[in-house]
């Protein structure tokens, strides 16, 4: 297997003034590839990371600091081109408007039309939302550009407060000099560099059990948004031994054991699997803003018998452990990045490559999975302007198979998790929240269907 | 703050309801009702019930014990099929009274959609029974060639020439999958067991055909058919051998 030398490729990139080999285009990375194939006008692919300051947003200044910010993060500002082989990007060729929000977060988006941003930044009274495309960043890029658009925002509300320069911030990856050229590395497609070459790939997992429900109407994104206090959450997860991020997605397979066990029917598939995202940067450094996220699962063989959280919270955490390491990791990249890198593959025009990866998806993606929990972790902010953020919050589009999915993230001693659902049912979001209640750990829920 | 009465959550400040179960928001919940009730709210008489029970008092062993194996989905799939065969099959005969005021031609299809139920029935039945499916599906080609010779009158081509094809070719093709399956379907080999099984075929229909037609066996065109892929089966198996033996389909075809 040809090995590609990335240092070199990032050093031409510098010294071609921040484009690609051939100009002006950019390539879709190893996990943003399959997105354009399977995104459509409900499943969009996009997530939203939305802060609500704690005061109205001035629409002007947020303006300006989103023109000072994509000048930055130019790589974000980009339309999506069919090539004959692959799709790819190209530069987005006027200002990004900064749009009125929505009551459905990450709908009413086509990323194939001619024109689209893959981002789009939306405010209403106190929220700045960014709404990303995993086609050009997971959860980490998107979240850079977020908090570096608030320290902008804040700095052009405030030009003499000199808390927010940069010498004052300090050395920080996740806030950039606005002022500097972007760095090659941080649109590398990390999955390549770190291609291990021959590992195996991990084990295959059955089918999973997915929710039945009938879905709601086209255009509508239900999100059920609980505000948990962080720590109860975190005084339980220790009681049962696992970490914060393990003992919710033993809460949500211990809801899903439950709806499953009233389900009756063909599809009462007997094994539930939660994929869990693990943001790879843990564990193979880069700069890339780009997608560098990889999925382990937890799971549950309900032909073995009901279990009780703490069993669940158990085996989720052996689960997770053993999966879990660099070693581990690097076959999951394996399996992603070698069939991107054959060249029958490579070699098969778009037009049929399509349906091929739509197909293999849903066989090898959404059909083993039954729900997701995506956690952010704990967001940090310059302490100058953290008084003035009331909340953040992660917002994922579920696909039509798993209808509903969990992301999370925690700031200022709450837990935001919300469940994102194309679903009618509110089965799986009342189990989940219902039991933390029970468990002693206060919750209060939200959504943002008005009616509700 | 208002509550769910059901689920115990505290609600925003301005609903009515909860969002999650629908209940009329009230206010003034202690800390310890809040999570009585949101228990309650899950199917619990006692906070205490939960880590002994699976979190809800409908989760059955029962529930799990049923679902070992996809033997409901397989129930439903023959039913839909039966029913379908049946309506068809309802649907020519009637087709042809109202035409010829008499059972005729369609005993033809009838035999066709007999067979196709059998033989479908039998592959669903290989699962949960495969001593009883296989031996149908293996019988069902040579009894569905003999109805059709039945249903012309006599029965004159299907005992001494479409049976035993049938047999030939469904038992040739049966030893190369069960051989591939025993080998683990790795590509090559397979491939080899399949160009062996249809060397085999050939043999024996020519072998048929000239027993029934000329009095003696004499091969002649599958002959050839066997000079051509003996050879390549064996090259096959010599590559296999020696260079791709770990290979396996869904690697290689990246499935």
């Amino acid at each position: 297997m040809r090995r590609i030398d990335h240092q070199a490729r990032n050093r031409r990139k510098a010294s071609l003034g921040f484009t690609d080999d051939a100009g002006s285009w950019y390539a879709l990375d190893n996990a943003a590839i399959i997105m354009p194939a399977v995104s459509g006008p409900v499943e969009t692919s996009l997530f939203r990371l939305s802060a609500t300051l704690t005061e109205i947003v001035r629409l002007p200044v947020l303006q300006a600091a989103l023109d000072r910010v994509v000048a930055r993060f130019p790589y974000f500002a980009v339309e999506l081109r069919r090539g004959f082989f692959w799709h790819y990007l190209v530069p987005h060729p006027e200002a990004i408007r900064v749009e009125a929000d929505s009551v459905s977060p990450c709908q009413g988006f086509d990323m194939h039309r001619r024109g689209t941003v893959l981002f789009r930044v939306r405010t209403r009274d106190r929220t700045i939302a960014c709404e990303f495309s995993h086609v050009i960043a997971d959860g980490t890029g998107g979240m850079r550009f977020l908090k570096n658009l608030l320290v902008e925002y804040f700095r052009i509300l405030d030009p003499g407060d000199r808390r927010l320069d940069r010498e004052t911030i300090g050395p920080d990856i996740d806030f950039f000099d606005l002022d500097a050229r972007p760095d090659p590395e941080e649109t590398e497609d990390a999955y390549n560099k770190y291609y291990p070459g021959k590992y195996p790939f991990p084990p295959q997992a059955p089918a999973a059990f997915h929710l039945r429900s009938e879905r709601l109407a086209r255009g509508s994104h239900r999100v059920m948004m609980g505000l948990i206090d962080l720590g109860p959450a975190l005084a339980k997860s220790k009681e049962y031994r696992v970490s914060l991020t393990e003992f919710l997605a033993a809460v949500y397979l211990e809801a899903m054991q439950s709806i499953w066990s009233g389900t009756s029917g063909s599809f009462r598939r007997p094994q539930l699997s939660i994929e869990i995202p693990v943001n790879m940067r843990s564990f193979f450094e880069t700069k890339t803003n780009r997608n560098f996220s990889l999925f382990v699962h937890a799971w549950l063989d309900l032909r073995l018998g009901p279990r009780t959280l703490a069993e669940i919270a158990a085996k989720v955490h052996h689960q997770l452990g053993q999966e879990i390491d660099a070693q581990g990791m690097k076959r999951h990249i394996t399996r992603n990045v070698r069939g991107g890198r054959s060249l029958s593959i490579r070699a098969i025009p778009l037009a049929f490559k399509a349906p091929l990866m739509r197909s293999l998806y849903a066989h090898f993606g959404t059909n083993m999975i039954s729900g997701l929990i995506s956690n952010l972790g704990a967001v940090r902010m310059p302490a100058a302007i953290e008084d003035r953020i009331d909340r953040f919050d992660f917002v994922g589009t579920p696909s039509t198979t798993i209808l509903t999915g969990a992301t999370v993230l925690s700031w200022k001693g709450k837990l935001h998790c919300a469940f994102g659902s194309l679903a009618v049912s509110r089965d799986l979001e009342r189990r989940f929240f219902s039991r933390l209640q029970a468990l002693g750990i206060p919750v209060l829920v939200e959504c943002n269907f008005k009616e509700d | 703050m208002p509550y769910c009465p059901n689920c115990g959550v505290e609600l925003a400040a301005s609903a009515l309801k909860c969002p999650l179960c629908g209940a009329s928001a009230v206010t003034e919940l202690g800390d310890e009702e809040r999570a009585a009730r949101a228990a309650r709210g899950l199917g619990l008489e006692s906070l205490s019930a939960m880590d002994t029970r699976s979190g809800d008092p409908s989760v059955e062993d029962k529930d799990f014990a049923s679902a070992a194996g996809g033997r409901e989905r397989d129930t439903l799939r023959w039913e839909v099929l039966s029913v379908s065969t049946l309506i068809s099959a309802i649907a020519v005969c009637a087709v042809n009274l109202l035409t010829t005021e008499n059972l005729s031609w369609a005993l033809y299809p009838l035999s066709s959609l007999t067979f196709v139920w059998v033989v479908l029935t039998a592959l669903i039945e290989l699962r949960a029974k495969p001593a009883l499916g296989l031996p149908i599906a293996f019988l069902a080609l040579p009894a569905y060639l003999l109805a059709l010779d039945f249903v012309e009158g006599q029965l004159s081509w299907a005992w001494p020439i479409g049976i035993p094809i049938a047999v030939i070719v469904e038992a040739s093709f049966g030893l190369a999958f069960y051989i591939s399956g025993l080998t683990k379907w790795r590509p090559l080999l397979a491939m080899s067991f399949f160009f062996l099984a249809a060397t085999l075929s050939c043999l024996g229909i020519e072998g048929s055909l000239s027993l029934a037609l000329l009095g003696g066996i004499r091969i002649r065109w599958s002959g050839v058919v066997a000079a051509s892929l003996i050879p390549v089966s064996g090259f096959l198996i010599y590559v296999h051998l020696r260079v791709l033996h770990n290979a396996r389909i869904r690697r290689l075809f990246r499935l």
